[in-house]
Formats: C-alpha cells, structure tokens, sequence
C-alpha cells in the first residue's frame, strides 16, 4: 500500500482527518497533526477551523464502548473481511442505521447471533445461510454498503442518506492504491501520467 | 427613497464577468460597488461540505441555497426554477460571492471565428455583430487573468492565437493518453483541453496536484474561480456587499439607469445610484430582474425589442458510459484534459449542430461501488468487481450547438414567489430538430468509440442535459428592434447599463462559454475605463 505515490502524497495533502489505526501512514499523519497543534498552540485553538481540531472523544474509552457496538465491529469485520476496522467509524455507523431503521439493532444482533452459531468462513457463507431471511439479508447488505459508502445511501422514502465517514469508506480503500479519494491529493503534481498498472517500484513520479 | 449606497461602477453579480470588471475597474481608481445576492462562503466549508454531503453528484450539494437567494438544487429537489416546455431546462447556477466558477471543468475554450458569422456562413441562427478578430485580444487577456494552461505546441484549435497559452499544458492522464492513441488513428481528432487550472505555480496559486474534484470544488485554489477576482477588486478597493439581491433597476426621465435597488436578507429594500450599472448576475436571474424592473416601461427595462429572456440557449449534452476491455483508471489528474474537436464545424451546420465530445476523467469508485453493492457482492468479490468498473468505466459526454429560438425563453413567473417574494424564474424550453438530429450521429460516434475499446455494457444516454451554459437571453445584435445589447455589451435603449453575462451571446458555438464571457467582460471593462476618461 505504501506505494511511492502515497508516500508523496503526505507531502501535500491539504487537509488532515482522523485517519485509521491500521493505516500505514497514519503515524505521520498523527505527528503532523501534533505539530500544526503544538506549533498552534492550546491558547489558539478556539481559532482553529472545526475540521482541524480532533472531535472530541475520537477514541472513546473503553467503558463507553458498549458490548452491542462491539459486536457490530465484530460482526462488520466478518462481513468486510478486514481484520481491523476503525471503531469511531464503527461507532459513528451504527448509531446512523439505527436512526435509519429503528429494527437495526435487533437484526444486527440476530445477525450476529447467526454468524456466532454457523461459524461462516467469510462474508459470502453468512450471506448464503441467511438468504432465505429477506430481512436478515438486507439488514447484512445495509452493514457491508454502510461501510464501503462511509454512510448511508438513502433508497426507500423516509431513508436518510448521510456520510459520516468519507474519505474512510471502504469504497475509496480498495483503490487507494490508484486512484485518489476526490478532493485529496495524492501524490506530486502529473503522478496522473504514468499507467498506474505499473508496480509501485517502476511508478515514475514527475 | 434615500441612498443606502452610491458608486461610481455598480455591478450586479460576482461571478467571473463581475468580478473582473470590478477589479479592472477599481484597479483604474473608480469607486466599484459590486453587489451579489448570496453569501460569501470560505472555501474550506465548500471542501467539507462536499465531503461531507451524501449527494456527491448534484454539483450545488456544497452549496447550500440561501433562503433569501435560492439558487436551483435537484437532490433534494428545491425546485427553485419553473421548468416548462418539452425539454426541461434543469440548469445548475450559483448565487454565492465568486458565482457559478467555484464548480465548473475550468475549459477555457476560444470560440471559432465562424462561430460569429453562423447566418452568413451556413444560413442558420444569427451573427454576431463583433468578429473573431475583435475579441482576440480579449481572449488573449482573459487567458492571462484566469491563467489558462493549454497546447502550447503547436496544437492547432481552429482559433488564431496572438500569443501562447500563459502555461503549458498539465501532462496527460493515462486515461486520457489512452483515448488519444485508440482514437486517434480512427477518425477521431482528439486534443488537450484549454483550462484555467495551474501547470506551474502562477499568480499566488498552486499547481494543480489532481485532486479529481474541479467539480464541485477545487481544495487548493489551482483552478481559477472568479473568487480570485473579487478578492482582488476587494484588494484594488472594490466594495463587495454580500447578501444584496437586487429586484428592480431605476430608470429616469432620459431612461438612464439612475439606481438598483436590492433587498437584504430581512427584506427590507436598499437604494444604490450610481454613473454606470452593469449586470452580471448570469442569464436566468438578469433578464428576470429586466423583466421585473416594470415601473417605467411594462415591458421592463431594455426590452424595446422585446428580446429580453427569449433565444434561451445552452450545450444539449448527451452521453454514453462503458467498461473498456483495458484499465484505464480515470480519477487520476485533473476531471477532464482532452476533447474532440473534429466535429465542432463543418459544411453540415447548415442542417445540423456541430459539437463537442469530451472524455470525463472523474474518479468512478462511487459509482462501481454502488453497482457493486447493487449485485448483491459481498468480500473479495465485492472488492474486485470496485476495482475492475473503477478502473474499465469510461464515460464521454457532449456539447450541442443550439440556434437562438426567442419561444425559448425564461420570464419572472407570474404567481410563485421566492421567500423574499420576488418572482422565481419561470423557463419553456425545446430542443429543435437542428439538435436532434445531430445526436442522432453522436450517439453513432460514441458507438463507434465504444465499439474502438472493446466496449461492454454499453448504456447511451440519449436525454438531453443541461451543461449549466446559460446564454442569450439578453443577447447581441447591431439592430436594437431585434436585440437587447449592441456589440460593446451596452443595451442599446439605457446608455449606462451594460451586461456581462452569456445571457449576450448571439450563438452557443460548441465549447464552453466561459473564456467568451471573461473575454467579453473584459472588453465592456476597457468601454468603461474609457468612458471615464
């Protein structure tokens, strides 16, 4: 993942956000929020725009946690297949399909219940042994499209559609490798021109 | 009623053709008022809006109407414009402080010298009564004041140049070097997009990193937007009042315009004299202020002709989107570098619109992750179907040259009002067989193109769209009983007022209307400098 582009890209992203635990880069990213912080200092940060001050219990403790939220993480990292999920993402996603569908929490829990009874190696054996539950299987296709949208994609009357997550959708992560999430940078001015299918090795930066 | 405020050079509207008026003016020493009907918004709130905004694909997502100055949202719908006629003219504008510029593509086209000369060269729509040769200089310095990078090598658009572009033109996206090789060699003319967006760093602004996000919002200010030119108005001493919407221009015995005057957002109503008035408030909301300006004249003001609002005129666009048998990975570099342009003239325009094509390189992960989670996929399948229709999906969209027809026309409506209680513009629009028949041959050429990369699901979008081009509706002519301004841009019935719109074009031509605007806002600026002298 670490590629010569996203190296560069760093360099010049213009706008620092939380950035996920398991990401490669994201202790420099942290450093350099602590150094626009520090540089700015705690008097000053009553001046700072909203976007740059880190919201406020970005990592929640561990007794705020609740037991429900961590088995929607449990249960989101089955039906993503990623081993790691951020959980402020986590926590931010399962408050909004709750608002969204006021039956969410108990299918989420069934859900889980099933996935802790059946043992399924992955997402696409869950979604097999629930098919014949309609409900169940949206409630499944609602967790994996919150987590690859970053948010909620309102379909039916009375839905809302938020993003509570852009630039950590899932969507954008399975192409950071190429293409950049819009409205961040990337890499150095004309990176554009190269064929991306090059390996990152052989990736000419201008 | 008294004065709030007074100025020499009042201008209405802060977009691109104000705002560089305002700033030449004011630069020159004149005291410049420029007013603007919405609110001043920073451009990081635009970036967090976008990010932040589920909508991504409505372009006026991070722009938010105001109540006082609603401009048109589609999702969700705010139905600000009255769409009537057989083609709805669902155009997008901005009324904030900087305009519509804050989102566009940033093509910097020049017209083609017969593009003014459409009557007497192909026997359709009218002529100008300025040529090509008029406006060069003006295009030459327009390209300077927005900093347009382009083809400086020898690349040949079909509009003399007196002088290179101010910069070069950013290297080519994979994507879009790959639509120029398959092109190429098969009849397809395929060149590098004239653009207000930095290759190098150039006037205080930086280069362009492709942020893949010109539309709705460049982050980092390497795409020109007419805010530029209102900070620098302000900076020359230009005053800029926000939030000013103006309703009414004030004529006098002698029928100049003797004030304008505006409402704030609480309603309450505000006088502004001045010497020169200029409106620059793009082709929907001036000619609705002309026409709604009825104290003197019933017909409005500069209506004479009765031309005011009518020969409304936009780029009919329509599409077509497919998975190429190769990755091409459009969403690297800026959204849109290359344009086909072998269509845009030709001895068929006496029967049928020439025009434009053009690759989108945007990002299309939302896309491919929506069609995606639409089929139902779910793990390592999911991921690979985003992937190959990120990477495989190409999408080529087109501009039509529309003829001036007065029956397309917008007028105040006369029973919905906005919350100030001012007329919502009301618009009846149709797109004749001069248009149609020519998508009839795009849509040929954009099977033929698919057809060049091994296309596979292949969906052509035949409806007409806007390309929130709005032009005409005040438009240009030497003769006053058929047009609303003569060739300085000056209405041929108030010798004070002039416009700096689109809303002046007298043809659409086939490329983006921007650098014509900016083109001639700058000519009526020089008119203006010399009238004071």
């Amino acid at each position: 993942m670490a590629d010569g582009e996203l190296t560069s890209a760093a360099s010049c992203s213009t706008v620092p956000t939380i950035e996920p635990d398991s990401s490669s880069h994201s202790s420099y990213q942290a450093q350099r929020r602590s150094l626009l912080l520090a540089v700015a200092g705690a008097a000053a940060m009553t001046m700072l725009p909203r976007w740059l001050v880190p919201i406020a219990g970005a990592q929640p403790p561990a007794t705020a946690v609740t037991d429900d939220l961590n088995k929607f993480l449990s249960l989101s990292k089955l039906l993503t297949g990623r081993p790691q999920l951020d959980t402020t993402v986590g926590q931010r996603l399962y408050a909004l399909l709750g608002t969204t569908d006021r039956g969410f929490a108990h299918k989420a829990a069934q859900l889980w219940q099933q996935a802790r009874l059946l043992k399924p190696a992955d997402a696409a054996a869950l979604q097999m042994a629930v098919k014949n539950d309609p409900a169940l299987s949206a409630t499944l296709m609602s967790i994996v499209g919150a987590w690859y949208r970053g948010g909620t994609l309102g379909t039916q009357p009375g839905q809302s559609s938020r993003v509570v997550a852009y630039e950590m959708a899932l969507g954008n992560n399975v192409v950071r490798d190429v293409v950049t999430i819009p409205s961040y940078c990337r890499a150095a001015p004309g990176y554009w021109k190269t064929n991306p299918a090059l390996k990152p090795g052989q990736a000419v930066v201008a | 009623m008294a004065n709030t405020e007074s100025a020499d050079i009042v201008v209405v509207g802060s977009g691109v053709a104000g705002a560089l008026i305002a700033h030449q003016l004011a630069s020159s020493g004149a005291s410049v008022l420029l007013l603007e009907a919405g609110p001043r918004l920073e451009r990081w709130r635009i970036v967090e809006n976008y990010r932040n905004t589920p909508f991504k694909d409505d372009y006026s997502s991070p722009y938010p109407p105001a109540v006082h100055a609603p401009h048109p949202q589609y999702a969700p719908p705010n139905d600000y414009l009255i769409l009537k006629g057989t083609h709805k003219y669902n155009s997008q504008y901005l009324r904030v402080v900087g305009g519509t510029t804050w989102h566009w593509a940033a093509a910097t086209w020049r017209f083609l010298p017969v593009d003014f000369r459409m009557q007497s060269t192909y026997g359709v729509g009218r002529d100008w009564p300025l040529a090509y040769q008029d406006l060069e200089s003006f295009y030459a310095k327009a390209e300077i004041e927005l900093g347009v990078s382009g083809p400086n090598d020898g690349t040949d658009l079909g509009s003399p140049r007196s002088r290179p572009y101010p910069m070069d033109a950013l290297p080519l996206s994979w994507n879009d070097q790959r639509f120029q090789e398959v092109l190429g060699g098969n009849g397809f003319r395929v060149v590098s997009e004239p653009v207000a967006r930095n290759s190098r760093p150039y006037d205080t602004r930086p280069t362009c990193c492709g942020n893949n996000n010109c539309m709705p919002i460049c982050p980092i200010g390497a795409m020109y937007g007419g805010i530029v030119h209102v900070e620098k108005a302000e900076r020359a001493g230009a005053r800029v009042l926000a939030n000013a919407v103006v309703y009414k221009v004030e004529l006098d015995a002698k029928d100049h315009v003797a004030a304008v005057h505006y409402k704030d957002p609480a309603g309450v109503s505000h006088r502004v004299s001045g010497r020169q008035f200029v409106l620059a408030a793009n082709g929907i909301e001036i000619p609705k202020l002309l026409l709604m300006s009825t104290d003197k004249y019933s017909a409005g003001v500069a209506n004479r002709s009765d031309q005011v609002g009518r020969n409304l005129m936009d780029h009919p666009g329509t599409g077509v989107t497919f998975l190429a048998n190769e990755d091409l990975w459009p969403g690297r570099g800026p959204m849109e570098m290359t344009s086909i342009v072998n269509l845009r003239d030709g001895d068929f325009r006496s029967g049928y619109a020439g025009k434009k094509l053009h690759l989108n390189n945007g990002a299309r992960v939302r896309q491919a992750t929506e069609t995606a989670l639409g089929m139902g996929l779910v793990g390592p399948a999911l991921d690979a179907e985003i992937r190959r229709r990120a990477a495989r999906t190409v999408n080529i969209n087109s501009f039509h040259d529309i003829l001036p027809n007065p029956y397309n026309r917008i007028v105040p409506s006369s029973s919905q009002r906005d919350a100030l209680g001012l007329a919502r513009p009301e618009i009846t629009y149709s797109i004749d067989d001069y248009v149609q028949k020519s998508a009839v041959h795009t849509h040929e050429a954009y099977a033929q193109i698919a057809q060049l990369f091994g296309g596979t699901e292949i969906y052509f979008d035949d409806e007409f769209a806007p390309n929130n081009h709005i032009m005409g509706t005040t438009i240009m002519g030497s003769d006053g009983n058929n047009s609303v301004v003569n060739a300085d841009c000056r209405t041929h019935d108030h010798d004070n007022l002039w416009i700096a719109s689109g809303a002046v074009m007298a043809s659409a031509g086939t490329v983006n209307c921007t650098l014509t605007i900016a083109a001639l806002a700058l000519r009526i600026a020089d008119a203006l400098q010399k009238e004071a002298a």
